[in-house]
C-alpha cells in the first residue's frame, strides 16, 4: 500500500521520566498511545492531531509532541500543505472539512494599530484610584431624549441590555460543543453580569438557571426554536451568516445528535443537523424586517433584536440595510472567525478582516446619520485585551468571544473539532469525554481570563487619558496605523504612526 | 472527620491519584524516583476501578466502626482516637490478610504488610485530593450523596 | 460495679474495652492462668518460626491495663464459681466477688487417647505460647518431627518448625488436609505448596501407638507403617475449655449455650469466645465458631451487655485468613457441598477460586493465592445480597464496580 500522506506530528516520549502510569493511553481519544503487554507505552503517530492532552496530564512531562520532519523538495508555489491537500483529496473524493478559524498567515490588522497614551496634556487616569467605567448597554438608542418639567425623561426608550463589560461570548450551539462547555459559558456570563450565545442548536434545560443571561439565536435551520425559547432569551439574535462559513449553511453529522442534543434541536436522534444557506422566508431586506418584526411581536417588543452577518465585500451596505429593516443590534463576525465544521476553502478564501469591516460599517452608518439607531458588535478572533480596545476604537459597543473562552477552558487549537473527539471535552458529545470538563473548574477560569482583559482595558483607557467605554466608541484619533498602506489606512479611518 | 469522597460523574478514570498516592508513601517523594528506582516500589492505597465509560475511585472509609480493627490479630490496626485515622502500625503488622478478610469495601490491599489509605496522616490535604485533575475527589466532613 | 473477667485473650480483652467505655468508673479483675500477660493466640506459629519476638507477642500492651485501671490477674486458675453468691474461687484460694461475670476460657487441645501415650516429655499440643515456647526449646535440626492433625493448627505447626527441623511428617486422617476449610482441589493445592517447601504428608493415616517408654521414639501408624519420631505434636484439634463452666452450673452443649445477648443460662454470667456455642448464620446451625474475629466481636457485644447496654449477637460465620508457605488462603462458610449448592469456580497456574452459591446468595467461597479484595465476598454472605444484583462476572476480580450505582453511591458516603 502507498502510503501518501505520513503523520503530521512525532510523539516523543522521554523514556527515562515516563513511569509508564498509561494516563495518556487511557486519555487519549484518538487512540495513538497504547499500553503494550509488558507494561511499556507505545505511541500510533498516525492519528495524532496535537490536542496536548497527553502532554499537560503526563505527571512527569514525559511528553512533547514535534512536527513531523519529512520536507518535500522546497516549492513555494507547490508548497507540502498545498499537495498533501490533494492527496487527500485524491484519496477521499470529499471536501476537505476543518475547525476553528482561518489559520492562513492573511495580515492581521489589529497588530498593526497603535494606541495612544496621554502624556502632558489631558493626562492620564489611575484605574485603581478612579472610577472606571466598562459598561455598556446595548439596544437602538432613540434620535433625541425629551423630559418632563421633573427631569424625567418622557421619550419612550426601546429595549436594551447592560453589560458589565464590553464582552459576551459567542454563538457556540449546543451539538457543536458539549453540555459541560456551554454551562461553563452561561456560568461565567452569568458571574460576569454578561451574555452567552446559545447558538443555532437551542437551549437545554440545564441551562435555564442562566436564562438571564442569554442570548437565544435564530438561524436558517430554526433549531430549538419555539415560544418559551424565545422568550428566555434576553436578547434574540437572527444568524444570517457567520465568519467561518460566509454563504453557507451549517453541518452537525448525524453521529453527534444524541438523544439530548436531539431533544434540543427538535430534530430525530441520529439524523444530520443541516441548516440551510439561506433562510428560506429571507429573500429580501424587506423579509428580514418582517422577520425581526414577527419575533418582537411574539416577544411583546421587549427584547432587543441581533442580526449577525458575516463580514463580507458589502458588509457597509448590508448593515446599513439591517438597521433599517429594524434590527436593534447588528453583529459581524470577521473571515478569522471559528467553527466547529465548515469547508477548508470557504473558511480560509471567503469573508474579509473584521477590523476593516468594523471600521467601513461604522463609518457609513455614521455618514448616513443612523448609527446611534443599533448597538455594534463585532466577533471575528478578538484574542486579547488590546484588540478589544482597538475595536471598539474603531466603532464597536462591544466584541464577541469565543476560541479565547474555549482556550480558556483548555483548548489547544488542534482544530478537529468535526471529528467529535475533543479531548478536552469541549466540542464532543461522547459521555466519556464531555465529563472531563468540569463546569466548575472551566467557568472560573473564563471569568479569570475576562477580569483579568476588564483589568488590562481599564489600564489601557486610563492611559489614555479616557474614563468610560462611551469615550472610547469609534474614537479613532485613538488609534495610528504602522506599516499599513494609503488606501488600508483611508479604510480603516485613522492616521499613520507619526502624524 | 474529615474523608475522601469520590464523586463518579467527574472521574475521568486517568489514574493519576494512584500515581500520587505512591509517590505521596514513597521514601523520595519524587515521582519518577518512586517509580523507577525504589525498591520496593511504593503501593497505591487508591484503586481506580471501571473503564473510560464509568470508573470510580476508591479508597479506605475510615468506618466508625472498623471491621478491620476488630480482626487484626496482633492489634496492630488501630483507630486513632482524636483524628479517627485508622491505620496499621507497620512494626505489628505481620501481613497475615486478616483485616483484608473482613473489609467489606475491600478497601485493603495484600503485599507484605497491609496497605491502605492513611488519609496522608491527616497532615495536609491528601495526595489524591490535591492532584485530581477534574476535582473528582474531594475531601470534606460528613459527606452526603449529591 | 464490679466485673470479673476469666481468660485474657480476644474476648476478654475486647469485653473490657467495652466494658469500660460505657461504665468508666467501674472496677475490673482479669483472671488468666497463663503466667504470660495476654498475646495474641495466632502469632504463636510466627513465633516458634522466629518472625515475631516475644516482645512483639502482645496484642493489648501493658499500659492497656493501667490506663484502663484493670486489675490482672496471671499465673492463677479460676477453678470454681458460687453463681448465688456471685462469688468466682482461684486455684490459690483467692476469692472475687463480682456483679457481672464472663467467661472467656477459651480452648483447649483434644487430645484423644493413644495406645502408649504416657506423658512423654516430646509430646506437645500446639495452642499456647508456653506449648510454642517448649517447641521451640526441644527442637533440634535432625530431629524427625510427627505431626497428627493435618488441620489449621497442624500445618501452622509444621510451618513453624519448618524453620528448625528439615524433616517433618504430617499425619492426617481423613482424605484432605484443612478438611474443614477447603474442598478435595484446595487441599490438593495446599499439599503441594507444603510438599515443595520439604514437609511430608499423609492422608487417611493416623498414628495408633505410640513406641518408646522414656520418650517416644516411633509411631505405628494406622495403616501400618512405622516411622520414626522425635518430636511429636498432637494437633488433632481443639473443644471449647467449659470446665469452669460446669462449675458454674450452666447449660452446656459441648460449648456454653447463650441467648442473643451472650448471657448464659444463669442471670449475670456472659460467656463469649472459642468456648460458646454460637448461630452460623450461613446454614443456620449453632456450632463452635473458634475465630479470632468471632471472639473479638462476641467479647465487645458481652461487654456491652454487661455494661448494661443491650447489643444483640446474631452469629457469625466460618472465616478465614490463612498463608501456608508464602500461599495466601480466604475461605469462608459453605466450600464443600458440592451437590446442594450452585458451585462457581476458575482454576489456573497461579490461583483457584471457587463460590457455593444457593438461592442467588454466596454461601461461600475458596480463593488460594488470590486474596484481593476478599472482604468484598465478605460482605455479599454476610448482608445476603442477591448475587442478580450484581454487574459483571462474579469470576472476574471483584470491585466497587460490580454493584450498581446506586450502590456504590451507598457504599462510598454511607459510613
Amino acid at each position: 500500500m502507498l502510503e501518501y500522506l505520513m503523520p503530521e506530528y512525532k510523539v516523543i516520549r522521554d523514556k527515562d521520566r515516563c513511569i509508564e502510569c498509561g494516563a495518556c493511553a487511557r486519555q487519549c481519544s484518538n487512540e495513538v498511545h497504547k499500553i503494550e503487554e509488558d507494561g511499556s507505552l507505545s505511541a500510533d503517530e498516525v492519528k495524532c492531531v496535537n490536542c496536548q492532552r497527553c502532554v499537560c496530564l503526563c505527571p512527569t512531562r514525559a511528553i512533547s509532541i514535534q512536527k513531523y520532519e519529512n520536507n518535500f523538495r522546497e516549492n513555494a508555489n507547490w508548497t507540502d500543505q498545498s499537495m498533501k491537500e490533494i492527496f487527500k483529496q485524491a484519496a477521499t473524493g470529499g471536501i476537505l472539512l476543518s475547525a476553528m478559524g482561518n489559520p492562513q498567515p492573511y495580515p492581521i490588522y489589529w497588530d498593526k494599530m497603535l494606541l495612544n497614551a496621554s502624556q502632558v496634556t489631558n493626562p492620564s487616569i489611575d484605574p485603581l484610584r478612579e472610577p472606571m467605567e466598562t459598561r455598556t448597554i446595548l439596544g437602538r438608542k432613540p434620535d433625541s431624549v425629551e423630559f418632563d418639567e421633573n427631569g424625567r425623561i418622557t421619550t419612550e426608550i426601546p429595549p436594551g441590555v447592560t453589560i458589565d463589560v464590553p464582552i459576551m461570548f459567542s454563538a457556540m450551539s449546543f451539538g457543536s460543543i458539549s453540555l459541560n462547555a456551554q454551562k461553563s459559558l452561561a456560568m461565567a456570563a452569568k458571574e460576569l453580569n454578561t451574555f452567552y450565545n446559545t447558538g443555532e442548536g437551542g437551549m437545554h434545560q440545564d441551562l435555564f438557571p442562566y436564562a438571564d443571561h442569554s442570548i437565544v439565536q435564530v438561524a436558517s435551520g430554526r433549531f430549538g426554536v419555539h415560544k418559551e425559547y424565545l422568550e428566555r432569551g434576553q436578547i434574540i439574535e437572527i444568524k444570517i451568516g457567520q465568519g467561518a462559513k460566509p454563504g453557507i449553511g451549517g453541518h452537525l453529522p448525524g453521529e453527534k445528535v444524541n438523544s439530548e442534543v436531539s431533544k434540543t434541536r427538535m430534530i430525530p436522534e441520529g439524523s444530520d443537523a443541516i441548516s440551510p444557506a439561506p433562510h428560506h422566508d429571507i429573500y429580501s431586506i424587506e423579509d428580514l424586517r418582517q422577520l425581526i418584526y414577527s419575533l418582537k411581536e411574539a416577544t411583546g417588543y421587549k427584547k432587543p433584536v441581533a442580526v449577525k452577518i458575516a463580514a463580507v465585500h458589502n458588509s457597509a451596505a448590508i448593515a446599513s440595510g439591517i438597521v433599517r429593516a429594524g434590527a436593534d443590534i447588528v453583529v459581524m463576525d470577521g473571515y478569522r472567525g471559528g467553527s466547529g465544521a465548515t469547508p477548508t476553502r470557504i473558511r480560509d478564501n471567503v469573508g474579509i478582516p473584521i477590523e476593516l469591516a468594523l471600521a467601513a460599517v461604522d463609518q457609513r452608518l455614521r455618514d448616513e446619520g443612523i448609527r446611534n439607531q443599533i448597538s455594534l458588535v463585532i466577533a471575528g478572533s478578538i484574542r486579547n485585551s488590546a484588540d478589544i480596545v482597538k475595536a471598539i476604537a474603531l466603532g464597536a459597543d462591544a466584541v464577541y468571544v469565543a476560541s479565547a473562552a474555549l482556550i480558556a477552558m483548555g483548548c489547544h487549537m488542534c482544530r478537529t473539532c468535526n471529528t467529535g473527539k475533543c479531548n478536552w471535552g469541549i466540542a464532543t458529545q461522547r459521555d466519556d469525554l464531555v465529563k472531563r470538563l468540569n463546569p466548575e473548574i472551566m467557568s472560573k477560569r473564563v471569568v479569570n481570563l475576562i477580569h483579568a482583559w476588564d483589568h488590562e482595558i481599564q489600564e489601557m483607557l486610563g492611559g489614555m487619558g479616557i474614563n468610560s467605554i462611551d469615550s472610547l466608541r469609534g474614537n479613532r484619533l485613538m488609534l495610528r496605523g504602522i506599516g499599513l498602506s494609503e488606501k488600508e489606512l483611508e479604510i480603516l479611518g485613522i492616521k499613520h504612526a507619526g502624524e | 472527620m474529615k474523608r475522601v469522597y469520590a464523586v463518579e460523574k467527574l472521574c475521568l478514570n486517568c489514574k493519576l491519584c494512584e500515581v500520587y498516592c505512591k509517590t505521596a508513601h514513597s521514601k523520595s517523594k519524587n515521582v519518577i524516583k518512586a517509580y523507577k528506582y525504589e525498591t520496593p516500589v511504593p503501593e497505591s492505597r487508591i484503586f481506580v476501578e471501571g473503564d473510560n465509560t464509568a470508573s470510580l475511585a476508591f479508597s479506605c472509609r475510615h468506618c466508625e466502626h472498623p471491621a478491620c480493627v476488630e480482626a487484626c490479630i496482633t492489634g496492630a490496626m488501630v483507630k486513632d482516637p482524636e483524628t479517627g485515622i485508622v491505620t496499621n502500625v507497620k512494626e505489628r503488622c505481620i501481613g497475615c490478610m486478616t483485616c483484608l478478610l473482613v473489609c467489606p469495601y475491600g478497601a485493603i490491599r495484600p503485599g507484605h504488610i497491609a496497605y491502605k489509605c492513611d488519609l496522608c496522616q491527616g497532615e495536609t490535604t491528601p495526595a489524591c485530593v490535591a492532584n485530581c485533575p477534574n476535582h473528582a475527589l474531594v475531601y470534606i466532613e460528613g459527606g452526603s450523596e449529591k | 460495679m464490679k466485673y470479673v473477667i476469666i481468660g485474657n485473650s480476644a474476648a476478654g480483652l475486647s469485653a473490657c474495652e467495652r466494658i469500660k467505655t460505657n461504665d468508666p468508673s467501674c472496677e475490673i479483675t482479669i483472671v488468666s492462668e497463663e503466667t504470660y500477660s495476654n498475646y495474641s493466640r495466632p502469632l504463636i506459629s510466627y513465633y516458634l518460626k522466629d518472625k515475631v519476638s516475644k516482645e512483639n507477642m502482645f496484642y493489648r500492651d501493658e499500659a492497656f491495663y493501667l490506663k484502663n485501671n484493670i486489675e490482672l490477674i496471671l499465673a492463677n486458675k479460676a477453678v470454681d464459681v458460687d453463681s448465688v453468691a456471685k462469688k468466682v474461687v482461684l486455684a490459690d484460694g483467692t476469692v472475687l466477688s463480682y456483679d457481672k461475670l464472663l467467661i472467656a476460657t477459651g480452648s483447649i487441645p483434644f487430645v484423644p487417647p493413644v495406645e502408649g501415650m504416657k506423658d512423654q516429655p516430646n509430646i506437645f499440643t500446639f495452642l499456647s505460647m508456653k506449648d510454642s515456647e517448649q517447641i521451640k526449646a526441644y527442637a533440634k535440626k535432625d530431629m524427625k518431627v510427627v505431626i497428627v492433625g493435618g488441620g489449621l493448627i497442624g500445618l501452622k505447626a509444621a510451618e513453624g518448625l519448618n524453620k528448625i527441623c528439615s524433616d517433618i511428617t504430617v499425619l492426617e486422617l481423613s482424605d484432605r488436609l484443612l478438611a474443614t476449610i477447603l474442598d478435595k482441589k484446595g487441599s490438593d493445592i495446599i499439599g503441594n505448596q507444603i510438599a515443595s517447601a520439604g514437609v511430608k504428608y499423609l492422608l487417611g493415616d493416623t498414628a495408633s501407638k505410640i513406641q518408646g517408654k522414656d520418650k517416644v521414639e516411633s509411631l505405628v501408624l494406622k495403616s501400618g507403617k512405622i516411622i520414626p519420631c522425635d518430636l511429636l505434636v498432637m494437633a488433632v484439634g481443639v473443644r471449647p475449655n467449659v470446665e469452669l463452666a460446669q462449675k458454674a452450673g450452666v447449660t452446656l452443649n459441648r460449648g456454653i449455650i447463650t441467648n442473643e445477648y451472650l448471657e448464659t443460662s444463669i442471670k449475670d454470667i456472659f460467656a463469649a469466645g472459642d468456648c460458646t456455642v454460637s448461630l452460623d448464620v450461613i446454614d443456620g446451625n449453632h456450632k463452635i465458631l473458634a475465630l479470632w474475629p468471632n471472639a473479638v466481636f462476641q467479647g465487645k457485644i458481652a461487654g456491652e451487655n454487661m455494661a448494661g447496654k443491650p447489643s444483640l449477637y446474631n452469629g457469625n460465620f466460618p472465616m478465614n485468613a490463612i498463608d501456608f508457605f508464602g500461599l495466601q488462603v480466604m475461605t469462608c462458610g459453605v466450600v464443600n457441598s458440592d451437590d446442594d449448592y450452585e458451585i462457581k469456580k476458575v482454576e489456573t497456574e497461579q490461583f483457584y477460586k471457587k463460590f457455593s452459591i444457593k438461592d442467588d446468595t454466596l454461601a461461600g467461597y475458596i480463593l488460594i493465592g488470590v486474596p484481593e479484595r476478599a472482604g468484598i465476598y465478605n460482605s455479599l454472605v454476610r448482608d445476603k445480597t442477591k448475587l442478580s444484583t450484581l454487574q459483571g462476572d462474579l469470576l472476574d476480580p471483584i470491585g466497587i464496580m460490580h454493584f450498581t450505582q446506586e450502590e456504590r453511591t451507598k457504599k462510598i458516603y454511607g459510613v
